[in-house]
C-alpha cells in the first residue's frame, strides 16, 4: 500500500471535524438550557 | 459469519437501521402536531403517548441496529476498527443510542405535563422533541449513506492489520 493510500482520507477529516462540533452544539445546548433543554 | 447467516444478519441489520430513520421521522410528526395542532387532546396526546411509543418502537429499533452492526463487522472482512466508515457508523449509532436513552426521562416528564389538565397548553408545546428527532434523522441518514456508499479509507489500526496480512 502506498503512502498515500496510508493517509486518512479528506472525507473522514470533514466529517469527523462536523461530527465534533455538532457534539460539543449539542452538550453546550444541553448545559446552557437552549431549546434542545431535556427538562420541561 | 457463514454466508446464510451473514445474510440473515445484513437484513435484520438493514430493517432494524431503516425501521429506526421511520420511527424518528413519525416522531418528528408527531412533535410538530405537538407545536401546531390547535385541539388541546391532540396536543396533549402526542406528548403523552411518545414515552410508550419510544421504548415499544425507537429503543428496540437502537439496540437491534447495534447489535446487529457489531454481528455484521465482526463477523466479516470489515472488521470493527479497520475502516472509517464502519467507525463513524459505530459512533454515529453509540451516539443517537446513548441520547435516546437519556432522552427518555424527558419523554417522561413532557407526559407528565401533558397528562396534567391543570398545565396551559402552551406549557405542553415542547420544541426539543422536534430538534432531536431532525438530528436523529440527520445523524441516522449519514450512517445509511457510509453503509451504501462504504468510502475508502483504513484506520491505522485497519492498516497494520493489512500490512500484517499481506506479510
Amino acid at each position: 500500500m502506498s503512502s498515500s493510500e496510508a493517509a486518512t482520507p479528506r472525507w473522514v477529516k470533514v466529517l469527523g471535524i462536523i461530527g465534533i462540533v455538532v457534539v460539543l452544539v449539542f452538550v453546550i445546548l444541553h448545559l446552557t438550557g437552549g431549546p434542545m433543554r431535556h427538562g420541561v | 459469519l457463514t454466508p446464510p447467516l451473514r445474510k440473515f444478519a445484513l437484513t435484520a441489520h438493514v430493517t432494524s437501521s431503516i425501521g429506526w430513520i421511520g420511527a424518528a421521522v413519525v416522531f418528528l410528526a408527531l412533535a410538530v402536531i405537538g407545536l401546531t395542532s390547535r385541539d388541546e387532546q391532540t396536543v396533549r396526546g402526542a406528548y403523552l403517548v411518545m414515552e410508550p411509543a419510544a421504548w415499544f418502537v425507537l429503543v428496540p429499533l437502537a439496540f437491534a441496529s447495534l447489535l446487529t452492526g457489531l454481528v455484521m463487522s465482526l463477523g466479516t472482512m470489515w472488521g470493527l476498527f479497520r475502516h472509517f466508515w464502519v467507525l463513524f457508523k459505530l459512533l454515529i449509532n453509540l451516539f443517537a443510542t446513548i441520547v435516546l436513552l437519556i432522552y427518555m426521562e424527558t419523554f417522561s416528564l413532557m407526559a407528565s405535563v401533558a397528562g396534567d389538565r391543570t398545565v396551559d397548553l402552551a406549557m405542553v408545546r415542547n420544541a426539543s422533541p422536534m430538534l432531536h428527532a431532525v438530528l436523529a434523522i440527520l445523524l441516522l441518514l449519514v450512517a445509511t449513506v457510509l453503509a451504501v456508499y462504504k468510502p475508502r479509507g483504513l484506520t491505522p489500526y485497519g492498516w497494520r492489520k493489512q500490512q500484517i496480512t499481506k506479510a
